[in-house]
């Protein structure tokens, strides 16, 4: 998984696909697959449901690919289709939720979000792990949209230009997205330590 | 120092999440602070011990968040998503050899046999092909030749086979002009089913040959597309190779 492409490899590799060769596709999926699958992962706190989503994205994306334009590059399509593929599943786990009675509406007015417990003990703490597991709770108790803002700029390391043309959305809102949710997670490690 | 934007940026912001401080730890830690900020930011940080302790958390966090655990791709992803793809296109002939090549299972009875046997048996009479009898005598019905050119080009040397089917027979050789008449030097080979073969490899051009059973018994090809005499009251079976078979 994860071989390396150059930017003339990947081109080769699109133009092929474009003529529905499965194997070239492979290769792309071998490319991108841990990528979008962590992207996905990361944003609908699900992992066994992150698998389907990634994989609904991957044919989502052989099936465009014809309409594959190198105005972009092709991580970041991918990553625009990954990412609406998982707003996609959560809009529809929130119906779920909302008709269920479980669940109510997000924060801040915006879709309804997966709730996650917040599983801290005062035992907790102490090991990296345990840190590493508190934080990836609190990054999935942040509202969708700034998690996907987080997420994309500081667990898969994009830069806010790449984020602004994956989320459709421009750098400064972005950024504001992505301080609320330094904020926010910084002050639960915070106290996290205090607890130790 | 530069104030918080927020309120006019981002719907959703809610100006009791974010104070002067914040606003300015962040973007320290985004670097997008001017020099003038960056000193005066660096000077505030290292009179505050809070301050400090904040921006600290913050980096820290930043990097536990690019050191967290990347979730494994399954071992049968690539393959799910390949199981999803639409076939991919056929070549225009892909159909037409499908048609032709793929197996098939076909019904049979004894009159169908028959009647497949006849008409093979049509066509061989249509295109003249010998048709031997079973049972009968061994030379004239069990013997057959057989010459089959590779090259119909006869510019370079051309492969000649030649069957002669003699089930009785010890030995079978052939002797003619291609080899001065030397039956001891071609030999035919015997086969299973009592034939016996060789294959020569000549020059273009018309070769006088016979056959030699046992040694001793001079044999004409009698299934040859030309003869000539010998002059002594038999006949050479003669091979033609100036033009193509």
């Amino acid at each position: 998984m994860g071989e390396i492409l150059d930017g003339q490899d990947e081109s080769q590799l699109i133009l092929q696909c474009q003529q529905q060769d499965h194997e070239a596709f492979g290769r792309l999926i071998d490319r991108y697959a841990g990528a979008v699958l962590n992207v996905i992962a990361r944003m609908i706190s699900n992992q066994a449901d992150a698998q389907d989503v990634a994989q609904e994205t991957f044919v989502a994306a052989y099936k465009g690919l014809q309409s594959f334009r190198a105005d972009s590059r092709f991580s970041t399509w991918l990553h625009r289709i990954a990412v609406n593929k998982a707003k996609d599943y959560l809009r529809a786990q929130g119906r779920r939720q909302e008709r269920e009675g479980s669940i109510p509406a997000g924060e801040d007015g915006e879709d309804p979000i997966l709730e996650v417990p917040d599983e801290r003990t005062p035992e907790q703490g102490a090991s990296e792990k345990q840190t590493a597991r508190h934080l990836e709770l609190a990054i999935q108790r942040l509202s969708p949209l700034y998690r996907e803002a987080f997420v994309l700029k500081h667990v898969e390391g994009m830069e806010y230009e790449e984020m602004a043309q994956i989320l459709g959305v421009g750098k400064d809102v972005l950024k504001m997205r992505v301080y609320k949710a330094r904020i926010k997670l910084s002050k639960e490690l915070d106290w996290l330590k205090e607890d130790v | 120092m530069t104030g918080s934007p927020h309120s006019d940026i981002d719907e959703e912001w809610d100006d009791d999440d974010m104070d002067e401080q914040d606003w300015l730890v962040q973007r320290f830690v985004d670097q997008d602070l001017s020099p003038q900020e960056r000193l005066e930011f660096l000077k505030a940080m290292d009179r505050d011990p809070v301050l400090r302790k904040h921006v600290l958390a913050t980096e820290e966090m930043l990097v536990r968040s690019f050191q967290l655990p990347r979730i494994p791709v399954p071992r049968d992803f690539k393959a799910n998503i390949l199981k999803q793809l639409d076939p991919p296109a056929k070549k225009w002939w892909q159909p037409i050899w499908s048609v032709l090549f793929a197996p098939r299972v076909m019904p049979w009875n004894p009159a169908m046999a028959m009647l497949a046997a006849g008409i093979l048996l049509g066509i061989f009479w249509l295109l003249k092909v010998p048709v031997i009898p079973p049972g009968d005598e061994r030379r004239a019905t069990s013997s057959e030749v057989k010459m089959v050119s590779l090259d119909s080009a006869v510019s370079g040397p051309v492969m000649v086979r030649l069957v002669l089917l003699e089930p009785q027979a010890q030995s079978v050789a052939v002797a003619g002009d291609f080899n001065g008449w030397k039956p001891q030097e071609t030999p035919l080979h015997r086969t299973e089913d009592g034939a016996w073969t060789v294959t020569l490899q000549v020059k273009p051009g018309r070769y006088h040959y016979m056959f030699v059973v046992d040694g001793q018994e001079w044999v004409t090809d009698p299934f040859a597309r030309e003869y000539s005499s010998d002059g002594f009251g038999a006949k050479n079976a003669v091979l033609d190779v100036s033009h193509a078979l």
